[in-house]
């Protein structure tokens, strides 16, 4: 492993390498372009490329894009990628209280950590963690998910009630389409545009990129987004990072868990990195206000998604997100194809692609650092009458490249509007997203575990695993009720 | 432009109540074709349910609520809503003007047509439409090069 690390430092990879990464970030940095589009780009260059080299550009770029999205979400509010939406809930603030050279630094940091964690975790238990994956059945998939759709509740705001109506909108927009479980249409009111369901990433781009542009149009008197600040104090203190040890710790874990999880990745990582956080700090109603430790476990988290995506291809030939189907596709096409006997027949191709994280993680943080954080934010400091055409322009291309549907790019514009009316009455977004992202495969797993179970709920507290989430799920939802109670009645206790 | 909540929230939610309705009633006429506990018919009305559920009892509280409490006493703001709204129409016009004229025809006359109407009064003179009809065509030359090399699609339209 040592002998390829050193040999892709000193190859042509690194280059390569170092041009994926930059093409990534800007890809991830550009509302509406995303770390897939990269990643998708990408492949048909690398044919001509040896498979090494075509693997680690492939890799720098998937990297770079997922990592570039913090950017845009910081200093505009609107996520670069799908994945960094949770960073703009307190990444934007501190932007606008003149600290995003913190933001940024602090973003990029935890991208950074959260990529070598997942890079740890691919190496030691990569074998180990996809089996046990392979024996998460429809029961322990459906309570996994209904952990993950807790976060419905914390990431509400000011009313529950809101959030609920908005979490049931996504899982009624899931309705419609040709059903996954049993192929039959539903809810597609006879059209066959409709069959293809709602997708849910032009959705999520719509909801947070186009409804903050019309939000901006609102604001078309101040010039910029944000006030013009200095871009300094990037580097994390001491103490913040002492403070974000176990931020850094319970969000990659996370990270790498949702992103073993076939078909649901970083779009829903950040969701959940962030209310564990919340949920966990002694201070919950900073978060959303500017709160280093928010940004902090979005950004670890969605980062961790990318070793813990490529643990299940490495070791069992199942993709566990967009970006590496596309990498297997890749794989595939040089005759490697990846699966069970795969790390024993192409050590050299799996040690190629492990090392192709680390530096990646390692060329990632130097630009951003270095480069990125200084640059970028002067591109995306254009005044809001140039800026936001731009922006359109972009998403709209951006949105048609995810699957060169026509269709697709209404279904952004149309929940562009939506986002922006939810926005106008306070109706939390994140539940929406939330649902959207999870609807479908909920639906199938529960489907599916109640067909096994001939019905019954009983296997959904009586398998192991299924019970342990269960029991993480009241945990999630009770744990932060009383210790808000118990708070309270000493904050009483004091002041009598 | 401003509304009372009171006022604008019910009619939101009457509009979500009548999709929910619409969603169950076509899930109501899913066709069955594999025999389950819980059929694609069966859950697609018991969630669009939940969802009428949910949007009916918010509608209760938000019409039942006081008119000094503070559900009752919120107003919704809609600043620049002449702005918004020819933004809202122009944006639709320039993803039929990318399907049917061509991806960037359409963008320069969205772009051009969007500056000057941010800038307001302050764009209207002949020498920033000229400035910015050139700033346009660089930037879609631009994008030309980039989607180019990348090899990004789009879609297949009478024009350039």
């Amino acid at each position: 492993m040592i002998a390829n690390l050193i040999e892709l430092c000193t190859s042509a990879a690194i280059i390569w390498m170092f041009v994926g990464v930059s093409l990534g970030l800007v890809f991830g940095a550009v509302p509406g372009l995303s770390a897939t589009l990269a990643v998708v780009l990408l492949i048909p260059f690398t044919y001509s490329m040896s498979t090494e080299i075509g693997l680690a550009t492939l890799i720098g770029a998937y990297i770079g894009g997922i990592s570039g999205g913090l950017v845009s979400a910081i200093m505009i509010n609107m996520p670069g990628t799908p994945s960094s939406v949770a960073t703009t809930f307190d990444g934007f603030p501190l932007a606008q209280q003149g600290r995003a050279g913190k933001a940024l630094g602090v973003a990029v940091t935890s991208s950074f950590i959260g990529t070598v964690a997942s890079w740890i975790v691919l190496v030691l238990f990569a074998p180990y963690l996809s089996k046990l994956a392979l024996a998460f059945s429809p029961f322990e998939m459906t309570m996994a998910i209904i952990f993950g759709l807790s976060a419905v509740i914390s990431l509400s705001g000011e009313s529950i009630h809101k959030g609920v109506v908005s979490a049931m909108l996504g899982l009624v927009l899931c309705l419609i389409g040709i059903d996954d479980a049993s192929f039959a249409k539903r809810a597609t009111f006879g059209s066959p545009t409709l069959s293809g369901g709602i997708p849910y990433m032009a959705a999520l781009i719509g909801l947070f990129v186009i409804s903050e542009v019309f939000n901006q149009y609102e604001k078309i008197s101040e010039k910029y987004i944000v006030p013009k600040q200095k871009i300094d104090h990037v580097w994390m203190t001491g103490k913040e990072f002492v403070e974000s040890i176990p931020n850094f710790i319970r969000s990659s874990l996370i990270g790498i868990f949702i992103g073993i999880l076939p078909g649901i990745g970083g779009s829903f990582a950040n969701f959940v990195t962030y209310d564990q956080a919340k949920k966990a700090s002694k201070d919950p109603d900073s978060f959303g206000k500017g709160n280093i430790q928010g940004v902090v476990a979005s950004e670890c988290g969605n980062n961790a998604t990318i070793g813990g995506a490529l643990i299940p291809m490495v070791a069992m030939g199942i993709p566990g997100d967009i970006v590496t189907a596309a990498l297997m596709g890749g794989l595939m096409l040089k005759g490697a194809a990846p699966g069970p006997y795969f790390m024993r027949e192409h050590a050299e191709l799996a040690d190629t692609i492990f090392n192709s994280v680390l530096l990646s993680s390692f060329l990632m943080f130097i630009l951003m650092m270095l480069i990125g954080i200084r640059v970028f934010p002067i591109i995306l400091r254009l005044p809001k009458f140039v800026l936001l055409p731009g922006v359109m322009v972009m998403t709209l291309a951006g949105i048609y490249n995810l699957n060169y549907s026509i269709t697709e790019l209404f279904v952004g514009l149309g929940m562009g509007l939506v986002g922006y009316i939810l926005d106008k009455f306070k109706y939390p977004k994140t539940p929406l997203v939330i649902t959207l992202i999870l609807g479908r495969s909920f639906e199938v797993y529960v489907r599916r575990a109640l067909t096994m179970s001939d019905g019954s709920l009983a296997p959904f507290v009586t398998r192991p695993i299924a019970l342990v989430f269960l029991l993480a799920t009241v945990a999630a939802l009770v744990v932060p009720k009383i210790s808000k109670m118990v708070a309270s009645k000493k904050a009483k206790k004091a002041t009598a | 432009m401003t509304f009372r909540n009171k006022i604008a929230e019910p009619v939101l939610l009457l509009v979500l109540t009548a999709f929910g309705g619409l969603i169950f009633w076509q899930s109501s006429l899913t066709k069955i074709t594999v025999e389950e506990p819980v059929t694609a018919r069966m859950y697609g009305m018991i969630i669009s349910g939940l969802f009428l559920a949910s949007t009916i009892s918010r509608l209760v509280v938000v019409l039942f609520s006081r008119k000094n409490s503070i559900e009752g006493s919120k107003m919704i703001v809609v600043k620049e809503p002449l702005l918004i709204l020819i933004a809202c129409v122009v944006m639709f016009m320039y993803t039929f003007g990318i399907i049917n004229l061509g991806y960037y025809v359409s963008t320069f006359i969205y772009v051009v047509f969007m500056i000057m109407l941010l800038r307001g009064k302050e764009g209207r003179s002949l020498k920033t439409l000229l400035f910015t009809a050139l700033g346009s065509a660089a930037f879609c030359g631009i994008i030309y090069i980039v989607f180019k090399t990348f090899k990004v699609y789009l879609p297949n339209a009478l024009l350039f």
